[in-house]
């Protein structure tokens, strides 16, 4: 097995709904708004310039407000290494990270159509990254996002 | 809640079809799936011990119902039955002694009011003798390290029918049919 260094990354968001959120978090209802949020067209463009980190085997996610509808989003599909990057059409549940931070495929999905708030410390993150993650710049890592993991020493 | 999806047979599967019932490392991981899923790609890149006295069937699970898919954004259904056959032509009569482990996205995850888990489900349609694990959360194949990796453990949640996270990432759970 390739030995590789493991890091926990910091969620952007918690949501009950979202993947993968526990019931104490809240709901993702209460961060929609009419409006989009200053910066969501960069937001978005950083968002979904982040890595792939693998596939989810159950990639695709309903959307929690509107269940007629998926969450998955497209992106430019690009991921570390051999794997050809793929893009196109994604499902929700795929993780991304920037290196520090991680999400899912399905929040470019409901900022994009709920312009879903993000906090303002990731925006100033992404702001200073000029909108845009540097692949080069994220090392080849063990990525982990789950709230409740503890990180090998 | 998605519309039902259309379901395939296993004659949708093999060579020349839209659809790949295909083993990787020597036989170890075995694959069903739309030809064209992002997954294949990953599948080369795997590593699994040589040793590890578990096969790995690698087929898509449902986030919403209780059910195999053919794609990360799936077109079809995959019945439990037709898996079952798959299996079977796969690994022929040495099936009965051999323990197989599901790589399906909440494969052991019971929803209320379905007639048991994923897992238990195919664990019906196998001949007896068949030793199956299944994973209650997520499963992805990894890109670093190649490997599977389990999403956090969740139960489904009526009221939001989603499954909801209650703990660290699980392990394979032995499937009692």
């Amino acid at each position: 097995m390739t030995t590789v260094e493991t890091v926990l990354v910091r969620p952007v968001v918690r949501f009950r709904e979202f993947p993968f959120g526990t019931r104490g978090d809240p709901s993702i209802v209460e961060f929609t708004s009419e409006q989009p949020q200053v910066h969501q067209r960069d937001l978005l463009r950083y968002l979904r310039s982040g890595l792939i980190t693998g596939i989810a085997m159950g990639g695709s996610l309903p959307d929690y407000i509107d269940r007629s509808k998926k969450a998955d989003a497209t992106m430019e599909g690009k991921r570390r290494g051999d794997v050809p990057a793929s893009p196109g059409l994604w499902g929700g549940v795929n993780e991304m990270t920037d290196g520090e931070w991680g999400w899912h495929v399905a929040l470019i999905y409901y900022v994009e159509n709920y312009n879903v708030r993000l906090p303002e410390e990731f925006i100033k993150h992404a702001r200073r990254h000029h909108w845009q993650v540097n692949h080069d710049a994220v090392p080849a890592s063990n990525y982990v996002f789950d709230y409740h993991v503890r990180v090998p020493a | 809640m998605s519309q039902p999806l259309p379901k395939l047979t296993v004659a949708d599967f093999g060579p020349g079809r839209d659809h790949v019932a295909e083993s990787y490392h020597g036989g170890k991981v075995f694959a069903i799936m739309h030809r064209n899923d992002r997954a294949r790609m990953f599948l080369p890149f795997v590593q699994v011990d040589p040793l590890d006295p578990f096969h790995y069937a690698v087929i898509h699970g449902g986030a919403e119902v209780t059910q195999f898919e053919d794609n990360e954004l799936p077109q079809f259904e995959i019945p439990v039955h037709v898996v079952a056959e798959l299996l079977v032509n796969e690994f022929g009569a040495a099936i009965v002694s051999m323990s197989i482990r599901l790589v399906t996205c909440y494969g052991h995850l019971f929803r209320t009011g379905d007639g048991g888990t994923l897992a238990e489900k195919l664990g019906r349609k196998l001949p007896a003798g068949v030793q199956l694990e299944a994973s209650i959360g997520t499963v992805s194949l990894l890109h670093v390290p190649p490997y599977f990796r389990f999403g956090e453990t969740v139960v489904w949640d009526d009221s939001l029918r989603l499954a909801c996270t209650t703990g660290q990432p699980g392990d394979w759970k032995p499937v009692v049919p």
